[in-house]
């Protein structure tokens, strides 16, 4: 190639070029793997390190790896300090308490790349398999009381040489997984990936010489580092508070709530994350410091880097993880069990990381920024993992992550949610066709379409979840855990959007549906009959036999700004499509719907005029405007903030929700989703979750509307309320 | 079909500024140039055939009536879908799955920033999806027969009430059964038997129903625009006294009729770019290679593609956008690198090109028509390549004080750079990203360019050609002696193909289960038969091809093999089929990666039924060996060279000076009627035989 005098250009060049290599281990992984859990939910992901380890590239599919991935090779590289290293060498890591793995079901494959005999750094694939041992099936065990329970661990263990899977390792791996060969086939895909890496890497340097990558590497990193610090930097210095209540109890107690914290501080062009939890728990929820890491990059990254921020170990440089002392659900340690420590306290750190950047962002002066204020979602879904006879004479492990891809998305200053946005973590999730479920797996499905009044009102409404229902067929039964993270305390909005409905399951038993297709009928929601046992929440063992019907929806995204405020055009066009209904549109965005099916516009103006007026408990002294970014409900500028819908001061910039220019209202979350048709949990113990909003006391505009638990201050210790007094199972 | 006794052929390609007609005329080749009209594109065909035909010194009646086939490319159905303005579709659809087109099997798209994440485009309203009470299980057997009832009434609905101009039926598993889709559009056609239907197990029986429905309403969205265009052109064409066949050419790279385009108008999506690769897969079996990279760069887009042993690769299931089809198309890649492409600077201070464009208004700065973005173009201007007096033949003055302020501007006083540096920053990054592109179809699919030779065609691309190829270490670079008659000709060398795909799934383990395939597979080819004697061919012109995507069981993607013409053996073909599955997998992904224990799986057999079309005779050029000399400059001018920035005199030459032989060594430039051709240090340049340019290394002839 020629040469450049212009090293600025040559190494965006070879940036380039580094990301196709983690995009074409990618490839490799997605051909080579049959599994739908890597193909179509994209449950896996693919970098590069280099030796520091620093990540040189990382291709975006769960972007939650970006923690694991460097807290694991951290523990292989230290190991590697004191070993022969050479080309070929592999470890498998899947030990959330030792190597920063998200949870034991995805395993990595680590191995060191070289150029020549020059030992250069990783690569890193890493995928959820199909299933990893223990009381669990896939890797998830609801009903672990310790980390033993969990199945197979692998803290960094050498079981590759010369790029191949030693024979002695993979009879053990396949005496002790229920699908043997599925998983040892998706081992040696792992180790392709790597070859991959290996291959183009080699090439890589080749055509740019050894220190022109080096210097490229080093450069790129900087230029991340740079955009990122200045878009922090951007963002006002203080601290900014969130809090969250992951649930949990799969052990057949009392539904627990068990509060975390974020207290996130921004302090010049720096990012401190500070988290807090109550102690650890004996239920698989518990998280570690690669998931941890992992979920507060992945909530940084899609909300700040857009546009020209290329995703590289620079990025890591202004972000400070600190967990607090150990033994806490955020920072747990063995013997706590932590099989879904990402998708459980993670995911809620997710949404703290979100929380707390928006009221960053909102007080930004810069306009690009306030326009990337979003909603939370319901980050994570009704899961199942079944096993059991199929239908062509051998087993089938049910892992769908049909619910995972179909969770709504937040809603975006310019847009509401995308319907199928899927957990926060998962860039690309995709889901399986019905007609692949019923051909390798004993089930009927009956329909799988959105579900009415799911995303968050706001003036852009959250993406909408899904619904589907299938029917054992075929087969006697399959059995196993179901379990479903976010049912009862459903993720807020922001400026003034509401909350969506939340997830979760059904199962109907003594179904007709046998019944109708012997009569040529179809089992539609109409004519399907059975029985519903209540049950719980998260679920160690459920048996689904013949005729049995599995009903699951996922919830959906938060909302932005004050529904009252959105368009009527997209409110009747919601009403048409069904994904809203009328009684939903009346009460929470005072839509009044004539006979004829169309919005009538006197009603509503009317309509709203009294829900403003209920709010405040008088009549609003100023008009309503639209602000100049939906979730942008406060105006902070030199110490004072406005409400962003009628220019009034509300007082204290730092304590304006408590202040008398707004009016509080609290109600529990139950009934406030009766009255709005939406979905949650109703939750049987106390204390209760509450809806806790403030409207500008001058035009009643909603400026914040947060779920709460009943009795929750800030200034209380942390597990103050919904948990302290049933700690009992605490470990 | 052409019919005998004729003589000229004539191939159109309507672009979407263009319309390009190459006419072969006994021994002459003659091209026609007009402007694509969009309210009636039948006027700008005609207009552009009237060209050549002036070319001919024959009226437009005259070449009309000596024609023996007429082949045209269209964007009318790509353009369809990507401006998203198709036909007002209704869908009947298996009940409770009418989300299936919202749902998209997950729309979140593999990015990091969440304000990517939006909702996909609506080809159908919701309220003309139908839900019709129907279910075929996962063996295929009926479980529940349509309700005819129900199809009756919910289809006035949707013609009465929705004002549906077209209709889908979308079925689950109806790829292994049709029977209910097929009863539906039955009793649709009773009521309704002028409204078109599209049944999705027709288009692409395979299994999967969210590519396979989406396939289906796309076939229905494009209908209505694609019929008027077919049927315009049709009528136009005969009233103007074309005398042969009218044909219809496919993105996979073949033509078919009239009625089967009608029928299926999705096949022609993507069909221009397939044009220019079956152009250049003509062009290179003329000069005797077999492998072919070949490259065409305009305003906006640089496309890519290979040819390898003279066969093109056609991509299954191609994704458009967020849609996801069973189309085939030829394998073209397009990244937003052409002469209008803007150089900024992004938020981490890296200069970039592309994929924004000037377009025509404003257009590179130095138009002077307001421009103040540097685009390549004003690169290739500050450098000294593009002569300012010459621009598209002299028709266009440019300012290259304009250019280089606007280079200035964006660039230079940035990184303090000087004008010619910061014109050779752009010329680097664009050539980059050219590069990247070519690497993208033959390294990372497996083909190392040294064995390939760069076929550049497109007005822009002569400047980078060898740039592009010296970065891939590429040693032959050809410039085809007129490109932009390129793809019209390509029409002309193609033939007719009709593709059946279908899902068989047969276990290689279960050698007993042949009989079975057996039955589809032989039905699939006396199907393509059946369709190819119907459109006039002869037994004796008609080959079939067959091919089978493999994978192991439990997999999700598969690898094709080319499958003997004749039915499965059982036994032996199982075990040969294994083998050489196994083989192409661990060449494709390494060894060891095999999986073992797990049997292949044929999961879909395609059929390709090809009709050798009568075709002309390009003329094999003087093909008598020319003899090498060299000519003398016309001009010297100051060049700032991309290879050794610095500044330089070099040699100007006319493409006029250059007869077959005649030969020069770079640094050159030469000037063409509508390109310019620049010629680095250490490389040849001569003309061949058929009147390309061909560029070589030194050291590498």
């Amino acid at each position: 190639m020629s040469t450049t005098e212009y090293d600025v250009i040559a190494a965006e060049i070879h940036r380039k070029a580094l990301e196709n290599v983690a995009r074409e281990m990618a490839i490799t992984l997605m051909r080579t793997s049959g599994s739908p859990i890597v193909v179509e939910a994209k449950d896996f992901s693919t970098c590069l390190l280099d030796r520091t380890p620093e990540h040189l590239s990382f291709a975006a599919y769960v972007i939650a790896h970006l923690g694991s991935s460097l807290v694991g090779t951290q523990k292989v590289n230290e190991l590697a300090q004191s070993m022969d290293l050479a080309p070929g060498d592999g470890w498998i890591v899947n030990d959330p308490h030792t190597a920063g793995a998200l949870h034991q079901g995805d395993v990595s494959v680590i191995m060191p790349t070289f150029y020549g005999d020059e030992h250069l750094g990783w690569s890193f694939v890493n995928m959820h398999v199909l299933d990893i041992g223990g009381v669990g099936i896939s890797g998830f065990a609801p009903g672990a009381h310790d980390v033993w329970q969990e199945g197979l661990r692998f803290p960094p263990i050498r079981v590759i040489r010369d790029g191949v899977l030693s024979t002695e390792w993979e009879e053990f791996i396949a005496a002790n997984v229920r699908v043997p060969g599925p998983v040892i086939n998706d081992l040696r895909s792992m180790i392709a990936a790597n070859n991959t890496a290996s291959r183009k890497l080699t090439k890589l340097i080749d055509e740019y010489g050894l220190e022109r990558h080096k210097q490229f590497c080093e450069l790129n990193k900087d230029l991340s580092e740079k955009v990122l610090r200045s878009r922090i930097a951007a963002l006002p210095d203080g601290v900014y508070s969130a809090v969250n209540w992951n649930e949990y109890d799969g052990h057949e107690g009392a539904d627990r709530l068990l509060e975390m914290r974020l207290d996130m501080e921004v302090a010049g062009d720096d990012l401190h994350f500070r988290y807090s939890g109550v102690p650890q728990i004996d239920g698989f929820v518990n998280s570690t410091s690669g998931s941890m890491l992992g979920c507060t990059m992945t909530a940084l990254t899609v909300m700040l880097a857009y546009g020209d921020l290329p995703v590289n170990g620079g990025m890591f440089r202004p972000i400070h993880l600190d967990l607090g002392e150990p033994g806490t659900i955020v920072n747990a340690t063995p013997p706590a069990p932590v099989s879904a420590s990402h998708a459980e306290v993670g995911s809620h750190a997710v949404n703290l990381v979100r929380d707390a950047l928006n009221q960053a962002l909102v007080r930004a002066n810069e306009p690009s920024l306030r326009r990337r204020v979003s909603g939370r979602t319901v980050d994570g879904f009704p899961a199942f993992a079944l096993f059991g006879a199929n239908q062509h004479g051998g087993s089938s492990v049910m892992f769908y992550v049909d619910g995972a891809a179909a969770t709504g998305g937040p809603a975006q200053p310019f847009a509401d949610g995308l319907d199928t946005y899927g957990f926060t973590m998962m860039a690309g999730c995709g889901m399986s066709d019905v007609e692949t479920h019923e051909a390798q797996d004993p089930v009927f499905f009956l329909w799988r379409r959105i579900t009415a009044n799911c995303g968050g009102p706001g003036i852009a409404r959250g993406g909408n979840g899904m619904e589907q229902a299938y029917a054992v067929r075929y087969a006697a039964g399959v059995a196993g855990p179901v379990w479903n993270n976010i049912a009862e305390v459903p993720p807020h909005g922001f400026g003034g959007g509401l909350p969506p409905s939340a997830g979760d399951y059904i199962v109907m038993r003594e179904t007709n549906v046998d019944e109708l297709l012997g009569s040529g009928l179809l089992p539609t929601r109409a004519r399907l009959d059975g029985t519903t046992p209540p049950t719980r929440n998260k679920v160690t063992h459920l048996a689904l036999g013949a005729g049995d019907v599995f009903l699951s929806r996922s919830g959906g995204g938060g909302g932005l700004g004050d529904p009252l405020l959105r368009e009527l055009a997209s409110i009747g066009r919601d009403l048409q499509a069904g994904y809203v209904t009328p009684k939903h549109a009346a009460a929470a965005y005072g839509v009044v719907v004539s006979d004829d099916g169309k919005v009538d516009e006197q009603a509503t103006a009317e309509r709203r005029a009294a829900i403003r007026r209920e709010r405040i408990g008088r009549e609003p002294a100023r008009d309503m405007a639209h602000p100049e970014v939906p979730g942008v409900a406060t105006v902070h500028a030199d110490g004072s903030v406005a409400c962003a819908y009628c220019s009034a001061d509300l007082g204290d910039p730092d304590r304006w929700s408590e202040g008398p220019a707004v009016v509080a209202r609290t109600t529990p979350v139950v009934e406030a989703f009766a009255d709005w048709d939406m979905r949650v949990r109703d939750r049987q113990e106390r204390p209760q979750v509450t809806l806790a909003a403030r409207f500008c006391g001058t035009c009643a505009g909603a400026l914040q509307i947060e779920t709460i638990v009943e009795g929750w201050t800030s200034d209380a210790p942390v597990g103050a309320v919904g948990f302290a007094q049933e700690d009992e199972g605490a470990t | 079909m052409a019919v005998a006794g004729l003589d000229a052929f004539i191939g159109v390609d309507v672009g979407g500024t263009h319309t390009d007609v190459a006419v072969v005329a006994g021994d002459r080749v003659v091209r026609g140039k007009a402007l694509t009209t969009y309210d009636d594109f039948s006027r700008g065909v005609l207009g552009a055939v009237e060209v050549a035909a002036g070319e001919l010194d024959i009226s437009l009646a005259e070449l009309l009536g000596r024609t023996k086939l007429f082949v045209n490319a269209t964007t009318v159905v790509t353009n369809t879908i990507t401006e998203l303005r198709g036909s007002r579709v209704g869908v009947l659809v298996t009940h409770g799955f009418s989300d299936t087109f919202r749902l998209a099997g997950g729309a979140r798209r593999t990015e990091f920033d969440d304000q990517m994440q939006v909702n996909i485009p609506e080809l159908v309203a919701r309220t003309s999806i139908a839900e019709i009470e129907e279910r075929i299980d996962y063996s295929g057997a009926v479980l529940v027969p349509i309700d005819a009832e129900q199809v009756r009434s919910e289809t006035r609905r949707l013609v009465e009430e929705e004002g549906i101009e077209a209709l889908a039926i979308c079925f689950l598993t109806s790829y292994l059964n049709g029977e209910n889709e097929l009863a539906a559009e039955r009793i649709v056609k009773e009521s309704f038997p002028d409204l078109f239907v599209t049944t999705s197990h027709s288009v692409f029986p395979v299994s999967g129903e969210n590519r396979r429905w989406t396939t289906a309403v796309l076939n229905s969205f494009v209908q209505d625009r694609a019929e008027v265009y077919l049927t315009s052109l049709n009528t136009k064409l005969r009233e103007a006294g074309l005398a042969g066949g009218l044909v219809f050419f496919q993105g996979l790279g073949g033509g078919i009729s009239l009625d089967k385009a009608k029928a299926y108008p999705l096949a022609l999506l993507g069909s221009g770019p397939a044009a220019g690769a079956i152009g250049a897969n003509e062009l290179a079996r003329r000069m005797g290679h077999e492998n072919v990279l070949l490259g065409d760069m305009g305003g906006t887009s640089f496309d890519t593609g290979i040819i390898t042993g003279n066969e093109i690769v056609v991509e299954k299931n191609l994704d458009l956008g967020p849609f996801k089809t069973g189309v085939n198309v030829v394998d073209v890649v397009s990244v937003g690198a052409g002469g209008g492409s803007i150089a900024w600077v992004s938020e981490r201070g890296v200069p970039q090109v592309g994929p924004q464009s000037a377009g025509s208004t404003p257009g590179p700065a130095a138009l002077g028509n307001g421009g103040t973005e540097p685009t390549v173009t004003d690169a290739m201007v500050t450098m000294g390549i593009i002569d300012p007096d010459r621009y598209l033949n002299g028709r266009v003055q440019l300012q290259p004080d304009l250019a280089r302020e606007a280079l200035d501007h964006a660039l230079g006083s940035r990184f303090g750079w000087d004008a010619d540096e910061a014109a050779a920053a752009v010329h680097d990054l664009v050539v980059a990203n050219m590069a990247n592109a070519v690497r993208e179809v033959s390294i990372e699919k497996g083909h190392d360019p040294r064995e390939f030779l760069f076929l550049a065609y497109g007005g822009t691309l002569p400047m980078f050609a060898c740039q592009i190829a010296e970065r891939l270490d590429i040693a032959t670079v050809v410039i085809p002696q007129n490109s932009s008659v390129f793809c019209g000709l390509g029409l002309l060398a193609s033939d007719f193909v009709l593709r059946n795909d279908q899902s068989v799934g047969w276990d290689l383990s279960n050698p007993g289960d042949a009989d079975r395939v057996n039955a589809i597979t032989d039905a699939m080819v006396t199907a393509a038969r059946d369709e190819m004697t119907a459109e006039g061919f002869g037994a004796d012109s008609i080959e079939i091809v067959r091919s089978g995507d493999f994978r192991f069981q439990g997999q999700a993607f598969e690898l094709s093999l080319v499958l003997p013409d004749r039915p499965f053996s059982g036994e032996e073909d199982a075990a040969e089929l294994s083998r050489v599955f196994r083989d192409l997998y661990e060449k494709t992904y390494g060894e060891g990666t095999a999986w073992e224990g797990v049997p292949a799986t044929l999961v879909t057999y395609s059929v390709t039924a090809v009709g050798r079309q009568d075709r002309p005779e390009l003329g094999a050029g003087t093909a008598a060996a020319v003899s090498p000399r060299t000519v003398e400059p016309t001009a010297q001018r100051s060049v700032y060279l991309p290879g050794t920035r610095t500044r330089a005199q070099i040699s100007v030459y006319d493409e006029r000076q250059f007869e077959p032989g005649v030969g020069i060594t770079g640094p050159a430039i030469i000037d063409a009627h509508d390109t310019t051709i620049f010629v680095p240090a250490g490389t040849t340049a001569a003309r061949d035989a058929f009147m390309n340019f061909i560029l070589k290394r030194e050291g590498d002839q």
